[in-house]
């Protein structure tokens, strides 16, 4: 009874403190929520954390009797290491972060927070009850105060997960734990190693390895693929970065590995799941307790739960992958992660896409007949507008094209015509109306002067004209109309009888025809004309022309070679070449030239080559064939000659290589005789005798510069810079013999010159320069006391009065042949070098006599001795205003008179 | 021990005399000839070890036609033929080598450079120019 009564008493207070309780809560919540602060060991990105928190607050907001408000704080110890200086520096943000916050309650996750809890929020909050959960260290229970703390408990349980595994696998002798090698995984590899005792036919191995890249080395060789997680949160990769969740899981999964887990976080990414500890559960079971308490429960009266709240948890897709089944029991309590789907679910895209499939298609169906009877409706209405429309169309564009147009019916009256015929015949355009007739119209046209043909003869042209449009028989026909266009005109009969006429204005084409015409006639004066050698060759390869010029160099007359086929022209050119053996032909003048391998052709480069001819005079010609691409003319031959510029580039090259040979002869002897005084010792006499040579051949050298300069400058001005006056020869000759002769007993000079020889047309100083060369030669050549003797004489030489000096010496003298040579350009009579000389004397006499349009004769015989004679024109009497006589005054006169 | 003989061919006088002062007096056996005709006379007479030759020589032989001869002899082919020209062209050099010349110097040269090719009879496949050391 008196227990019946306390039963009853207790329930009684019980009540009121329920009662008391939810009239405080209501008070509470018609104020203010009540604060809540949460302390997580973790981060909110942690699974098991976020697990943990949801199942918390999801709980409590279940609950319509409590309002509350929650404060939230992550230790986040994965990231850093919790211990003491750590703790104590969040106690001190927290305490100037939470100042004058009073929590109703405390709720705390995992064992760093529960620690936290216990050693310094106790302190910040001193009456807030801390309610925690996930707490894997029974021990630490032994540290609470029971009237602050309470909570729930985590074991991961390894038997129940080692149950369903040998029942579906009873074969199973291996596990593999593995875990991030943290302080946790060291605790679970103990707690677990106290479970396997219960299992001695189970082998359990251990791979706790910080860096997965290592894990994953290490597990192929372990002897078993089934794996248990432990705690992997500190998993890295190679640079120490810790991983996310998910790559770690689905490393550790793949290759058709058993992942079995004991915590509801690790079961996804791959993962088969198992009996797993369930962060909302533990959050869920802490809510539960808080409201208990809320609800009026003395806190001590609330004891700690040490049953975890663990659960079956599998991931159905892994166990389909996998190909498990789960024993019967054990599916029951299972929470299935990702259910296999049912036939509808697994196709349900397929059926719906397919119900929809077939609907649209029945609506566009019906769509598709309507737009067709629409469409055919628009033809008909359309056919309708082209039918009446066409015979508009025809009309339009017979008045649009350019071309006149006219029908005359069967008794030729105009029945149509376009603007275009109008406008042709601007001057009758009155009376070009349907129903008039042909005649009349041309009629007035051509009294009006419209058609130029017409002008003085109308009717007879008009009569004509009326007869060539009646035939109709599509003859074409130029008509020149007044205003200086042209037509052509086509008329035709057409089957029913009618007349149809076109009218075309080929003003235009008549106008390039009589360009073209103009520019013919232009090219073939151009090529009669050219000084060149031209020949034209046809399509066929005969010869259809030759000009002027080829006539005059080859000899070959255009009677003799148009017609020829080109092998004839090339024969006759081999008759007369040089070397006919070596000239390669015509053909080889019109290939283009060989282009090697990524090279390109010079443009307009063309392969030409030389024809030397020897009849019927020398000439050298440039042979280059063009090749037409006009279809008239099929080929042209160019015949350049070249014969003077070919020669004037021999005589060039050969008076250099003559000039360079003069040159270096006496420099043969300065060169060498100087070194031979600088490196040998010689006797007095020897050196002076050298020296003597060396400075006789530097004077020749000195002679021959100023000859071949003489020369070019003569050669150069041709005559051009001569002072011609009328100049008497006997003041100029005594001069010349006083100037060379400085040894008068070496050469006695006489003079002979009639006091009336005409004066000569002649610049004086170049005839001074061609007497003393004269005078020089006689003297160089003479034998010592050789006398020379010079003479004055006239000549007419066809009409032109003629003057002449002679010199002439008793010298060595000459061959005939010798003598003809003299005037060449360095020809020498001697060639010992004993007597110095270039060989260009005689030939600057040569120039400048000749420049005077004069002449120089020589006659000479070995050992007898030579005379020169200058002929040069006389001066006429009225010619120049004064007579050059007195030119050095000065000069002493040596010269002995014949006696 | 005999006296080398060597043959001195040029026209002009004081191109002989600088040639003769240049090869000693008493080293050599010493001849000259101002003209081909006058040369190939001695050199077959003579049989000399050296000649030196001018090209451009007045008279029916000039220098090649001198050297095509001596070459041509079985007698007088081993003998050393050095042409001395002063022309100084391409083409003047292979009218040389055809006529079997064994070596060629161009106008003006040196003496010294002259004397050593004589005495080492060092053959010049290319004629040695005016300042030819």
């Amino acid at each position: 009874m008196s227990r019946a009564l306390s039963g009853l008493r207790v329930l009684l207070n019980r009540r009121l403190v329920l009662g008391l309780g939810a009239l405080l809560l209501a008070a509470a919540t018609s104020e203010a929520a009540t604060p809540i602060l949460m302390v997580h060991s973790y981060s909110q990105e942690y699974a098991w954390t976020r697990g943990q928190h949801d199942g918390f607050v999801a709980a409590l907001k279940a609950d319509p009797d409590v309002t509350l408000a929650f404060s939230t704080e992550y230790l986040d110890t994965k990231r850093r290491s919790y211990d003491a200086v750590y703790a104590q520096a969040m106690a001190d943000n927290l305490r100037v972060k939470y100042a004058g916050y009073r929590p109703a309650a405390i709720y705390v996750s995992d064992d760093n927070a529960l620690l936290f809890a216990r050693d310094h929020l106790v302190r910040l909050f001193p009456a807030a009850p801390i309610f925690f959960s996930g707490i894997n260290d029974y021990a630490v229970g032994q540290s609470l105060d029971p009237r602050q703390f309470t909570g729930i408990f985590e074991k991961k349980e390894i038997a129940p997960n080692i149950d369903w595994l040998l029942r579906l696998d009873p074969g199973l002798r291996t596990l593999v734990f593995v875990g991030d090698g943290s302080n946790t995984h060291a605790a679970a590899e103990r707690e677990i190693r106290k479970d396997l005792a219960g299992y001695p036919a189970l082998q359990g191995r251990f791979v706790g390895e910080r860096r997965l890249d290592r894990m994953l080395e290490q597990l192929p060789k372990e002897p078993s693929q089934t794996l248990f997680l432990t705690t992997l949160g500190g998993m890295t990769d190679t640079g120490g970065e810790v991983l996310p969740l998910t790559d770690t899981l689905r490393a550790l999964s793949q290759g058709g590995r058993r992942v079995i887990s004991m915590e509801d976080a690790y079961v996804r990414d791959g993962v088969l799941g198992g009996f797993v500890t369930h962060g909302a559960r533990q959050g869920a079971g802490a809510a539960r307790l808080l409201l208990d308490h809320l609800h009026g429960t003395p806190l001590a009266e609330i004891p700690p739960v040490l049953k975890s709240p663990n659960t079956y948890l599998f991931d159905d897709a892994v166990l389909e992958a996998l190909k498990l089944n789960l024993p019967e029991d054990v599916a029951k309590q299972s929470t299935l992660l990702n259910p296999r789907m049912t036939f509808f679910d697994a196709h349900r895209p397929l059926i719906v896409g397919g119900l929809y499939g077939l609907s649209a298609a029945l609506v566009l169906s019906i769509l598709a007949a309507l737009l067709i009877v629409m469409r055919k409706y628009r033809e008909l209405i359309l056919a309708h507008d082209v039918a009446e429309k066409s015979g508009r169309l025809l009309i339009e564009a017979v008045s649009s094209i350019e071309q006149g147009f006219t029908i005359y019916d069967e008794h030729d009256r105009l029945v149509v015509c376009n603007e275009a015929y109008r406008n042709f015949y601007a001057t009758s355009a009155d009376l070009i109306v349907p129903g008039n007739t042909f005649e009349e119209i041309v009629r007035r046209g051509a009294e009006r002067g419209q058609y130029v043909d017409a002008a003085g003869r109308v009717d007879e042209w008009v009569a004509s004209r009326v007869a060539q449009h009646q035939a109709a028989d599509g003859k074409v026909v130029e008509q020149r109309l007044g205003d200086g266009r042209w037509l052509l005109i086509v008329e035709h009969r057409t089957p029913s009888g009618f007349i149809a006429g076109n009218r075309i204005d080929i003003t235009a084409l008549k106008r390039a025809t009589a360009v073209i015409e103009d520019r013919n006639a232009q090219l073939d004066a151009t090529f009669q004309l050219s000084p060149d050698g031209l020949v034209s060759l046809g399509r066929n390869g005969h010869v259809e022309n030759v000009n002027s010029a080829f006539v005059d160099t080859t000899g070959i007359s255009a009677a003799e070679i148009v017609g020829q086929p080109m092998e004839e022209l090339e024969r006759r050119l081999r008759e007369l070449s040089e070397a006919p053996e070596q000239w390669p032909g015509l053909e080889t003048c019109f290939f283009e030239p060989e282009v090697g391998a990524g090279e390109t052709a010079p443009t307009g480069a063309r392969r030409r080559h030389q024809l030397v001819l020897s009849r019927p005079r020398a000439a050298v010609l440039d042979l280059l064939g063009i090749t037409s691409t006009a279809a008239a003319v099929g080929r042209l031959l160019y015949m350049h000659n070249v014969t003077r510029e070919t020669e004037v580039d021999r005589l060039k090259s050969e008076f250099l290589a003559h000039a360079a040979h003069e040159l270096r002869t006496p420099m043969a002897g300065i060169y060498g005789f100087t070194e031979l005084l600088m490196n040998q010792e010689f006797d007095e006499a020897t050196r002076q005798d050298l020296l003597a040579t060396i400075h006789k051949q530097t004077q020749w050298l000195v002679d021959i510069i100023n000859e071949l300069l003489d020369l070019a400058r003569i050669e150069a001005r041709r005559g051009k810079d001569f002072r011609i006056d009328p100049v008497a020869l006997a003041p100029l000759v005594r001069e010349v013999v006083a100037t060379l002769q400085t040894d008068a007993a070496r050469w006695p000079v006489t003079v002979e010159i009639p006091d009336d020889l005409p004066a000569v047309r002649a610049d004086v100083a170049k005839l001074r320069q061609a007497l003393t060369n004269v005078l020089g030669n006689a003297a160089k050549y003479s034998p010592a006391g050789g006398a020379i003797d010079i003479h004055g004489a006239t000549l007419d030489s066809d009409g032109r009065a003629m003057v002449g000096i002679s010199v002439t010496d008793r010298g060595i003298g000459m061959t005939a042949e010798q003598a003809a040579r003299v005037g060449e350009r360095f020809y020498r009579a001697d060639t010992s070098g004993n007597i110095p000389g270039s060989g260009l004397g005689m030939a600057i006499v040569k120039e400048i006599v000749v420049l005077h349009g004069g002449q120089a004769q020589i006659v000479s015989s070995p050992g007898v001795g030579t005379t020169v004679t200058l002929w040069l024109p006389a001066a006429s009497a009225d010619d120049g205003t004064q007579l050059v006589t007195h030119l050095s005054p000065s000069t002493p006169n040596p010269i002995q008179e014949p006696s | 021990m005999l006296k080398e003989k060597l043959l001195i061919v040029d026209d002009q006088d004081d191109l002989r005399k600088m040639l003769r002062l240049a090869l000693g007096y008493g080293k050599y056996k010493l001849f000259e000839a101002a003209d081909g005709e006058t040369a190939l006379a001695i050199a077959r007479a003579e049989k000399p070890d050296v000649i030196l030759l001018d090209v451009m020589m007045p008279g029916k032989l000039d220098g090649i036609a001198v050297c095509r001869a001596i070459k041509a002899d079985p007698e007088l082919a081993g003998c050393f033929v050095l042409m001395l020209t002063a022309r100084g062209q391409a083409s003047d050099y292979a009218s040389g080598d055809a006529a079997g010349a064994d070596a060629y110097m161009v106008k003006p040269f040196s003496p010294t450079k002259l004397v050593e090719v004589v005495e080492m009879r060092t053959r010049l496949d290319k004629p040695v120019r005016g300042y030819g050391f």
